[in-house]
């Protein structure tokens, strides 16, 4: 699949699918989509249009062989009640199912690294703390791209504009989000409890607004703080030279977003050997795949009739 | 899960086999040197695998069942037990008596030792029957050697059947044996193809 055959309706495409045993999922963000979330768009002779899960799928991306799979969901200006629960169950539903004539869901592979950036990881974590026990024998990874866990100082100044709309995922953003406070508990305690064994994650955050100097007043403004993207996984990577926007729209694998998604990745396999013989059993199942295969009923009809058929 | 002789005794019984509406048939099917696969089911596999298959999957195995087995079929109206019932008496107090110790060979006959299975139970010695196994693959277009592996169908006449491969769990220590398959049955494969039997796709 390329980038120019994905469409904007709510549902999640493979966009990469092979034999191997790991799968990376991108989910994006607020007011975007799978096909606007991860595209720069190169506006010079010198800089070419860039589709990061291209990069990841490239041979010199860093990133070892891994399937790819692109969630969308509903979260246009006009989503009005549609909140984040319905993104969660929406999107839950696209890892769960197999596509079309691929016999394959998310859940069927061993490892699973999510790629979120903004709100889209919020949703996972909501995923991962109401479904924790059908992750409890993969091996999560989880890169928070500017991700706003205790919500966004930002969706506070747009929150009259956003209430016009009754836009209810802008508000469910606001640093005063009851529906976040009580995410950012339970999946607290789902870290601090291993309900998922072997649950790594990464948090970045931008480190400029999107117009900086042109409105002074958000000089000094980013859409999500460094505070409010690093609360899970140790020190937050703050990425230089990118806005809430770029930060997900790597131009080359030498951008600073791609490079910390080649170091995740390093870690991820490292921890492979790692892990207990016991889960590593688990994760590595011993029973082949099933195979669908054609018979002769010749054959069958000879046995049953002693060679006689 | 329901132990068989052999072949025929499946194709004699499959219109009793059908009548009792399963989705999914088949046959789990491994030798005597796919260790430790045997020795499971003479222990807690049997009684496992008839609790992850569910009740819409029939799995045939050719095993002499054991008679807590028995017990067990017939207290619950098993299909097993609808289906070679009468021919097993377990009416004799002598199955009750040696609950627990009728595999264990204890008496030595003409310089073989027997266990009391043996002894007082022949009809159960027809379900062990070593080329059966050969039977079945070659019956499902399948080598002599594709063993141990899981065959499933919905008809015994389909065109199109399920192979799993289980050479790789063959000596596992049972713990982990009993995992792998535990996890298989649970996991979404057997509940894939057993929804694609159920839509008849």
């Amino acid at each position: 699949m390329d980038w120019e055959d994905l469409d904007e309706r709510p549902h999640g495409d493979w966009y990469e699918l092979n034999d191997s045993d790991t799968v990376i999922v991108f989910v994006h963000g607020l007011h975007s989509s799978k096909k606007r979330a991860w595209f720069f768009e190169g506006r010079t002779k010198q800089s070419k249009d860039v589709f990061w899960p291209d990069l990841v799928r490239s041979a010199n991306s860093g990133i070892g062989k891994a399937s790819i799979f692109l969630v969308n969901y509903y979260t246009g200006i006009d989503a009005g009640l549609y909140d984040i629960g319905h993104c969660v169950t929406s999107i839950f539903n696209q890892i769960e199912m197999k596509y079309g004539d691929i016999n394959k869901s998310i859940f069927d592979f061993n490892r699973i690294i999510f790629v979120c950036h903004s709100m889209g990881g919020i949703i996972i974590r909501s995923i991962l703390c109401k479904n924790w026990d059908k992750f409890t024998e993969k091996q999560v990874g989880l890169l928070l791209i500017a991700s706003p866990s205790r919500g966004s100082e930002m969706a506070n100044k747009f929150a009259y504009i956003e209430s016009i709309f009754g836009h209810r995922q802008a508000q469910q953003l606001q640093s005063s989000s009851e529906f976040l406070a009580m995410l950012h508990k339970d999946f607290k305690d789902l870290i601090n409890d291993k309900k998922i064994p072997l649950l790594t994650g990464k948090e970045t955050c931008e480190n400029k607004f999107y117009i900086k100097g042109k409105i002074p007043w958000f000089n000094k403004a980013v859409v999500v703080s460094e505070e409010s993207a690093g609360q899970y996984f140790g020190r937050v990577e703050m990425i230089p030279d990118t806005d809430h926007a770029s930060i997900a729209k790597p131009d080359s694998v030498k951008h600073q977003t791609h490079i910390i998604l080649q170091q995740f990745w390093q870690k991820f396999e490292a921890q492979k050997p790692d892990l207990p013989q016991a889960q590593y059993t688990r994760l590595q199942s011993r029973i082949g795949e099933a195979k669908k295969i054609s018979r002769n009923i010749e054959d069958f009809e000879k046995e049953i009739n002693g060679g006689n058929s | 899960m329901i132990p068989v002789p052999g072949l025929d005794s499946v194709v004699c019984s499959w219109v009793t086999i059908q009548a009792e509406g399963f989705d999914l048939h088949g046959f789990f099917v491994y030798s005597s040197s796919d260790h430790r696969i045997p020795e499971y089911i003479n222990g807690d596999g049997l009684a496992d695998l008839d609790q992850w298959s569910t009740n819409e999957c029939a799995v045939f195995i050719v095993h002499s069942p054991s008679t807590q087995w028995i017990e067990y079929a017939k207290s619950t109206s098993h299909t097993w037990w609808k289906l070679f019932g009468d021919s097993i008496s377990v009416e004799s107090e002598i199955p009750h008596l040696f609950l627990g110790i009728e595999n264990e060979p204890l008496i030595e006959i003409g310089g073989t030792r027997k266990s009391l299975k043996e002894l007082f139970s022949p009809c159960l010695d027809r379900f062990i029957a070593g080329d059966e196994i050969s039977r079945i693959l070659r019956g499902f277009s399948l080598r002599e050697t594709q063993h141990p592996c899981l065959i499933l169908f919905k008809d015994l006449r389909d065109h199109l059947i399920w192979y799993i491969d289980m050479s790789d769990l063959v000596g596992l220590p049972i713990i982990e044996l009993r995992k792998e398959l535990q996890i298989w049955f649970d996991r979404g494969e057997f509940r894939r193809i057993l929804e694609e039997a159920r839509n008849g796709r």
